[in-house]
């Protein structure tokens, strides 16, 4: 073996089983034919180049995913990442509507509704139109996301982008980045989303509706019902992270208690967007806010993380409980076992 | 079996080994010579849809062959692959066929 073919089959070793068995050997022999061409100088000191290594790296990230051809633990690898996806992108479209709803609102566009007297014009520079875009792109994301389109990777990097824009004239404010941190984790989900179909069941928009509207609804039937001047622990409560804070904890125990064998990817999926959620309740709690509110942010945050430490835990083991053997191609005729390659 | 329009890399991998069985590096090959050099397969590339055909039982292992002290494996269509690639033929040459009609109306 040269030394060359040594280097590549190291990259290789960044595939996932039961692919790298399957295919590294002969990846290894298309490689040295496509690159060396019998060059023995470059055999002997050549190097895999960067867009080798990504190219590998692409396809490792894709099977560990749960690509087709990847084993039934990366499918359920996948499947974490594709559920905090929809419910990171639904919480944070539920977000955006309200930012785009307001903006609306501010500058006197809404149909048959005044626009409120904010005493002077209101603000529309650079700022304000990309933070706009990046609110209208995230609504966008949501709804590619549920339909599994082929859009959801470059426009979950566009939104990401766009996330980081915003982000570059906060630094040196770390209070006010931590919950750029919890925005951006369904955003890397979606972009590392694998590739599958739309969501099948149909009351998933009843149940997704459920999630974007149920904080909203709630929020403003307080807000008609409230006091002048609201006690700290019920401003905290109308928090939209705090509100899914508690959805997520919720969420968390009512998967844990399914039965053993349903569990894995739910678990783990609650376990990501609860630990998510802990920049943004932290940066809620620096003082000055009124007398209770940060006590409550705080209760909700202990509760979230042991919710994310429980779920992880549980989710963990039920994955790596899961079997390495190659998961049956989806719309394959049966579901039996893999085909053999010899035909 | 998945009704989807073939993505362009795993089109132009069907029809390379749509005449004969075929190693790697000769569907790499056959692939830029179909694409007019348009296409270039990287290795991770190629082996992601391979690994998609097979899955998919579009293709399978046709044989084995030591070169250079390695073994080489040659891949074929299987009938499932070759209804698929023809379904996807059809559906470009519909399309074709569909804008080239639009493209005959000039404009008044």
């Amino acid at each position: 073996m040269s030394p060359l073919e040594e280097r590549y089959r190291r990259l290789l070793t960044w595939l996932p089983e039961p692919a790298r068995s399957r295919w590294a050997d002969d990846m290894t022999d298309t490689w040295l034919e496509a690159t060396t061409a019998d060059d023995p100088e470059f055999a002997e000191f050549g190097s895999p180049s960067a867009a080798d290594r990504l190219d590998v790296a692409r396809l490792a990230l894709r099977l560990r995913l749960g690509a087709p051809g990847a084993s039934v633990r990366a499918v359920a690898t996948g499947r974490t990442v594709r559920l905090v996806a929809l419910a990171g992108t639904a919480a944070l479209a539920s977000l955006a509507l309200v930012g785009l709803v307001s903006t609306a609102w501010l500058h006197g566009v809404l149909p048959a509704v005044d626009a409120p007297d904010v005493g002077g014009v209101v603000l529309w520079g650079p700022r304000e139109v990309l933070s706009t875009l990046v609110t209208a792109l995230t609504v966008a994301l949501w709804v590619c996301v549920a339909r599994g389109a082929p859009a959801t990777r470059p426009l979950a990097l566009a939104v990401l982008a766009g996330q980081v824009a915003e982000a570059v004239p906060q630094l040196g404010g770390p209070g006010s980045l931590l919950p750029r941190l919890t925005l951006a984790v369904p955003v890397v989900a979606a972009a590392l989303v694998p590739a599958g179909p739309p969501l099948r069941r149909p009351e998933w928009p009843v149940v997704l509706g459920l999630v974007v509207l149920g904080p909203w609804a709630v929020g403003l039937s307080a807000l008609a019902v409230l006091p002048e001047e609201p006690a700290g622990w019920l401003l905290a409560l109308l928090d939209p992270f705090v509100q899914f804070g508690i959805a997520t904890t919720v969420a968390g125990a009512v998967l844990l208690a399914r039965r053993a064998a349903a569990r894995g990817s739910g678990e783990l999926a609650v376990a990501v967007l609860a630990a998510a959620l802990l920049p943004a309740l932290a940066g809620r709690l620096p003082s000055g806010t009124p007398t209770g509110y940060a006590p409550t942010v705080l209760v909700v945050a202990v509760v979230v993380a042991v919710t994310a430490a429980v779920t992880g835990a549980v989710g963990l083991r039920s994955v790596r409980a899961l079997p390495l053997d190659p998961a049956p191609a989806p719309g394959a005729p049966d579901d039996g076992p893999r085909p053999p390659l010899i035909g | 079996m998945d009704a989807r329009p073939l993505t362009e890399p795993t089109f132009l991998v069907l029809a390379a080994l749509a005449d004969r069985p075929r190693h790697g590096y000769g569907v790499i090959g056959e692939v830029a010579g179909l694409s007019g050099g348009r296409v270039e397969l990287r290795v991770g590339t190629l082996y992601g849809v391979l690994d998609r055909l097979v899955t998919g039982e579009r293709v399978e292992l046709d044989r084995e062959e030591v070169h250079s002290g390695r073994v080489r494996r040659y891949y074929r269509l299987t009938a499932a692959g070759r209804r698929a690639l023809e379904a996807e033929l059809a559906r470009q040459e519909a399309n074709a066929r569909a804008v080239r009609t639009r493209l005959a109306v000039r404009p008044a």
